[in-house]
């Protein structure tokens, strides 16, 4: 079997990451350069970091490796969302918050559904105390706009 | 007979069985699903830095298109709740909010609810509104007017809409669509029926098991179809009580049982299944508990199985030559 061709791939912080091209084809904004020709110096990402874009690769990676066969078998699926649910297991705010962005902006499509979903089981029947202390955002509304917008809900929510 | 969901050679229809998800069905869904695409964050909101840091950040500056998309899966009080966190969020999530509004005032239409008249049209532009601004719920609506009006392709791609965003009752009304459409797309069919059931839609984990069982769209899978019974049973779906019952009883694709094929048989009937409880009833009569077999007779009687009154006269003759019995010793 032939060797894969190579794409390098430049963080903002000027780290770089030599992939097989089949990975570097899962962020479309990738794939549409190497369609018109650019791939064959590296490829700059100027708006993901080294360490985020370290985990990008590694999530591209394993579906890569896992592609079709999934779609055939039973078990390698659930392998894969095993492995999809250890990959984001433990990861702290930190880094998730950065990898959603990236996710989105290298338009991995796997990935930002993930970390979606991942993101809306940590709003899931929580208060929303609870929601702002989980992100740690703060609560920048009025007494008066916070009773506004319960009562808009009220009103929308009715059924 | 009204309620024959197992699969029989004599079938007319192929698929007689598969009407379409309704949002007004018994499996009610509380969520609103919301189309997002995945752009450059830096086109997403005035509030956000282009960069992708990875120190941190504040989840409050998530790009509007990101918020939209995580909201996809919350049910309405989670909505509520998200909206409610800070002016951010509530700004990025107003889209979804309207779609709700616009989504009931079309609801009200269709059913004539609400002091409004019946208008399937004024409730068809509600829907679309609300569709427009996210809402898969809206989607599926529309999709549903549409294929009543025989605009099937309009419904098909309302129906793919809400699907590719993930939603299981657009999955599963899209599957449904692909087989029942000329020329049908089986295969089609089949991924999206196994898209919804494997997102936990009781609906399509029976319509999946039927068409793994009947071998008619794809080739006959026994025990994956019981298996996919099995867990729409499990999720309270009352045709596919009966249907695990019966492989239970018979031992199709799953181990004889006749303990479980009693219990699912039981609570197919206690949920209306009126075969089942026609069943359920001669099964009691058998085993001599002639008073609850009437009542089980009874129910199943009113249900429309015409059967059941004649079987229902001969257990209470029995019951009343019992009763003389006791009364002369």
């Amino acid at each position: 079997m032939s060797e894969s061709k190579k794409i390098v791939l430049k963080s903002s912080d000027d780290e770089t990451f030599e992939v097989d091209e089949a990975v570097a084809r899962e962020f479309q904004i990738v794939a549409h350069m190497i369609e018109d020709g650019c791939a064959g110096k590296p490829i700059p990402l100027s708006n993901v970091t080294g360490p985020i874009l370290s985990k990008v690769i590694e999530y591209c990676r394993k579906h890569v490796e896992a592609g079709a066969k999934v779609e055939e078998d039973e078990e390698a699926k659930k392998e894969l969302d095993k492995w999809d649910a250890d990959f984001l297991k433990g990861m702290d705010f930190d880094t998730m918050f950065p990898l959603v962005l990236a996710a989105n902006y290298l338009n991995v499509k796997g990935l930002l559904d993930l970390v979606c979903q991942s993101i809306a089981d940590y709003i899931q029947d929580k208060k929303v105390e609870e929601v702002r202390e989980i992100f740690k955002i703060e609560n920048d509304y009025t007494p008066e706009e916070e009773e506004a917008v319960r009562k808009e809900n009220a009103w929308a929510f009715e059924n | 007979m009204k309620q024959r969901t197992w699969p029989g050679t004599s079938d007319g229809s192929r698929f007689t069985s598969l009407p379409f998800s309704k949002p007004y069905d018994k499996e009610k869904r509380s969520r609103f699903s919301i189309r997002a695409t995945a752009k450059s964050s830096s086109s997403s909101s005035p509030l956000v830095s282009n960069e992708v840091s990875d120190g941190g950040g504040d989840f409050s500056m998530l790009p509007f298109d990101i918020l939209m998309k995580i909201a996809a899966p919350l049910s309405l009080p989670n909505l509520q709740a998200a909206s409610s966190v800070c002016k951010s969020w509530r700004d990025a999530l107003q889209p979804l909010r309207e779609s709700m509004v616009l989504l009931r005032w079309g609801k009200r239409f269709k059913h004539g609810r609400g002091g409004v008249r019946a208008n399937l049209e004024k409730a068809l532009d509600s829907f679309l509104k609300a569709a427009a601004r996210g809402s898969t719920l809206a989607m599926v609506d529309a999709g549903l007017v549409y294929w009543e009006k025989g605009e099937k392709e309009k419904a098909v791609g309302l129906y793919r809409r809400a699907a590719e965003l993930n939603d299981p009752v657009g999955q599963c009304n899209l599957g449904i669509s692909y087989l029942q459409v000329q020329p049908s797309n089986p295969k089609e069919a089949m991924k999206w029926l196994k898209q919804s059931a494997e997102n936990g839609y009781v609906r399509a984990q029976y319509q999946l098991a039927l068409c793994l069982h009947q071998g008619r769209v794809v080739q006959a899978n026994l025990p994956e179809a019981t298996r996919w019974y099995l867990k729409a049973a499990e999720g309270g779906y009352v045709r596919a009580m009966y249907n695990i019952s019966l492989c239970y009883s018979v031992g199709e694709g799953i181990p004889q049982n006749r303990k479980l094929a009693r219990k699912w048989m039981k609570r197919a009937a206690d949920h209306g299944h009126s075969k089942a409880q026609f069943e359920h009833g001669i099964a009691l009569f058998s085993e001599g508990a002639m008073l609850k077999s009437v009542l089980y007779l009874e129910l199943a009687e009113r249900g429309g199985e015409t059967a059941a009154s004649h079987v229902k006269e001969v257990v209470q003759q029995r019951l009343s030559a019992t009763s003389r019995a006791h009364g002369l010793s």
